[in-house]
């Protein structure tokens, strides 16, 4: 149902696009919102097979009514065949942070592998982030994402596309999909070509189990309750490593973005409004309507 | 009978609707219990005792349109009847003790605020009460507000409102109008053209509809509800956030404005083969300017031979005096049976010249608006808490 293509042009009126030369690539990010003197601009860092639209396309505007909004669409940064390593990612979220905010810091939320690059920069660059969120994201790859990525690959090699039924089975949470039919699940084929292939290759070897302690960014860590690609385990581990960090789970599976993007714009917006509403080492309550 | 005397308390709730009802309840929860309900009418419930209309029912799935501290583990359905959500508020009202704290056929006629004694001064025809806080539960679409329409006074057939039904009128094999096509015709329209001999509906602007999935539980989820009270909890909050999720329409974000067209033209494209019947039920304005409605059976009552859509009767009663005078001669000729609705409400009024706050009772009044026609949202009750 809210496959990225129906989810696609969902830009907030007023959006300006732009592209910036990162290493000789041409790199697309978005800005929405105005700027606000009160708290600095949030930057999305959207996860494997995403783009601002995909991943962002209720987030970006919607944050955008109270905050200046900047979201990049990352590009293959290595040819085909190369390996991807987080540093080439981080170069791209760097540039445009760079381009948008020149000297202003800001509020770097990363979704899943966006997450991974969020913290990789927060813990390399502190003077750049003031806060950070950190939205299904993981320190280090363990056995059950191992199978994950595994059969994945061994699906993709193959070429069936019951890859995308595999995907959609992992990416969602089990309420959530109780209630949906396995045709309005697949209305819409998640994309694939060589930069999700390489994204998902970089999935299976991510440690950043040294960097993440020197995070000192106010940091909201976001996990989902029933998410099988990352587990809640990895989120709380996140949480006992962070110095300045508050923890939440939301009742969703790994796609949060897609099952309860509203839930994840309120804890968003608040946080990026007031960071320490919450002080560090606390657990923000689930809602309860 | 003596000197009527005043009642002093320290809460004065209006209204034993869902809101008064659940400001009582927590009140009670807390432990406090110096307050008084004033009800106008002889029981609690509000807007689900006055609507029995058939068809009535909610828009918001009964798990989450209910109390979150009274959940209800055997709804009948996904969206249950009105009569099921009455007696759910009955219940309520009896089982946390409210009953005794309730006057009914209190109907609020005057509350002034003094500023000398910091109390409220309440009238009612079951008398005074005094009181420092003053809560209103009122609601803004409780009361009936009839269209202005010229001549309709003569019209010799029975006539009322769709919150004031009258059953002892039988419909079945009679030519009915229903003037309006809002949210609580979309309910009625399907269930009268079952028995109706001729229904026509009149249609000042189309609503935009969206699919309605809607369906009974079964005994053995009821079952499970009541064993496993978090998976109530849990699908509420599963229910609440996908309301949540249309916020980005309400933000009109282009995007989701062009999903939730595409999702109210789909469906009634789907309902509707005939091409000039689906011209006249498609809105002529950006959805979400009127309430989007959601329903699967009103579209298909018009492709029955007994159910006429009439767009340009009405369109033309504001036009001209003749064709008010067409127009009327029209209803009066088809109809035996007519249903008024229209919303309406009740408003709160400031006066300029005074420091007090008046409760008026305008009948008919949409809002409150001042000789010229202008809307003052400062007469609004938000300011009574002063």
């Amino acid at each position: 149902m809210k496959d990225s293509d129906t989810m696609a042009p969902a830009m907030a009126a007023g959006v300006v696009t732009r592209q910036i030369k990162v290493n000789g690539l041409s790199v697309t990010y978005h800005e929405a919102g105005q700027a606000n003197t009160a708290h600095p601009p949030i930057v999305l860092v959207h996860g494997s097979s995403g783009s601002t639209m995909g991943h962002f396309g209720f987030l970006f505007p919607l944050l955008a009514v109270r905050h200046r909004v900047i979201s990049l669409d990352m590009t293959m940064p290595v040819k085909k065949g190369e390996k991807l390593e987080l540093k080439h990612l981080e170069a791209q979220v760097l540039a445009v942070m760079n381009a948008a905010s020149p000297g202003q810091p800001v509020t770097l939320l990363g979704f899943s592998l966006g997450a991974v690059v969020a913290a990789h920069i927060a813990a390399r660059q502190p003077a750049l982030i003031q806060n950070l969120v950190l939205l299904a994201g993981w320190v280090k790859t363990d056995t059950m994402m191992t199978f994950f990525n595994r059969t994945w690959f061994a699906l993709r090699n193959a070429g069936v596309p019951e890859i995308n039924d595999y995907t959609i089975y992992a990416a969602f949470g089990a309420p959530f999909l109780a209630d949906k039919t396995v045709q309005m699940m697949t209305a819409g084929a998640m994309p694939l070509d060589d930069f999700v292939d390489a994204q998902m290759e970089l999935n299976a070897r991510i440690d950043i189990t040294d960097l993440v302690p020197q995070i000192t960014a106010p940091t909201l860590i976001i996990s989902c309750t029933h998410d099988q690609m990352v587990p809640v385990h990895h989120g709380r581990a996140l949480f006992g490593m962070i110095d300045d960090a508050r923890y939440v789970e939301i009742g969703t599976g790994h796609a949060s973005v897609f099952e309860r993007p509203a839930e994840v714009t309120r804890l968003v917006d608040r946080f990026a409004a007031d960071p320490q509403e919450y002080p560090a080492g606390a657990t923000i309550p689930a809602i309860k309507p | 009978m003596t000197q009527p005397s005043i009642h002093d308390t320290s809460i004065i709730i209006v209204g034993a609707g869902f809101g008064g009802l659940g400001m009582a309840m927590r009140l009670k929860e807390t432990g406090f219990d110096d307050f008084v309900m004033l009800e106008r009418a002889d029981d609690v419930g509000g807007a689900w005792r006055d609507n029995t209309y058939p068809g009535v029912a909610c828009d918001v799935p009964s798990h989450l349109y209910s109390f979150s501290y009274m959940p209800k583990p055997d709804w009948s359905r996904v969206y249950s009847p009105g009569g099921e959500i009455w007696d759910y508020l009955r219940d309520c009202a009896r089982k946390t003790g409210l009953v005794p704290h309730i006057h009914f056929n209190a109907g609020l006629q005057k509350a002034e605020w003094d500023a000398d004694t910091r109390r409220w001064l309440v009238d009612t025809p079951q008398g005074k009460w005094r009181a420092q806080y003053l809560i209103t539960a009122t609601g803004v679409l409780a009361d009936p507000s009839l269209p202005d329409i010229p001549g309709v006074q003569g019209f010799t057939g029975q006539t009322f409102h769709s919150s004031q039904w009258d059953h002892s009128v039988d419909l079945a094999g009679k030519r009915v109008g229903i003037v309006g096509s809002g949210a609580s015709a979309i309910q009625i329209v399907p269930e009268l053209a079952k028995t109706a001999g001729e229904l026509v509906v009149f249609q000042r602007s189309a609503p935009y509809i969206v699919s309605r999935p809607d369906r009974a539980y079964t005994q053995a989820e009821k079952r499970s509800f009541a064993r496993l009270p978090d998976t109530m909890a849990q699908l509420r909050e599963d229910i609440f956030c996908f309301g949540e999720y249309m916020f980005a329409q309400r933000r009109n974000v282009p995007t989701f404005i062009a999903e939730a067209k595409k999702m109210a033209l789909d469906h009634l494209a789907d309902q509707v083969p005939d091409p000039e019947l689906r011209a006249a039920l498609t809105p002529d304005y950006a959805i979400g300017c009127k309430r989007v409605l959601i329903a699967n059976t009103y579209y298909p009552a018009f492709n029955q031979d007994n159910v006429t859509l009439e767009t340009s009767a009405l369109a033309s009663v504001e036009a001209t005096p003749e064709a008010e005078a067409a127009y009327l001669a029209g209803i009066e000729a088809r109809a035996i049976g007519t249903v008024w609705m229209e919303g309406g409400c009740k408003f709160w009024y400031r006066d300029p010249n005074s420091d007090r706050l008046t409760v008026l009772w305008p009948d008919l009044a949409y809002a409150f608006r001042d000789e010229n026609g202008t809307f003052h949202p400062e007469g609004y009750v938000g300011t009574a808490a002063e």
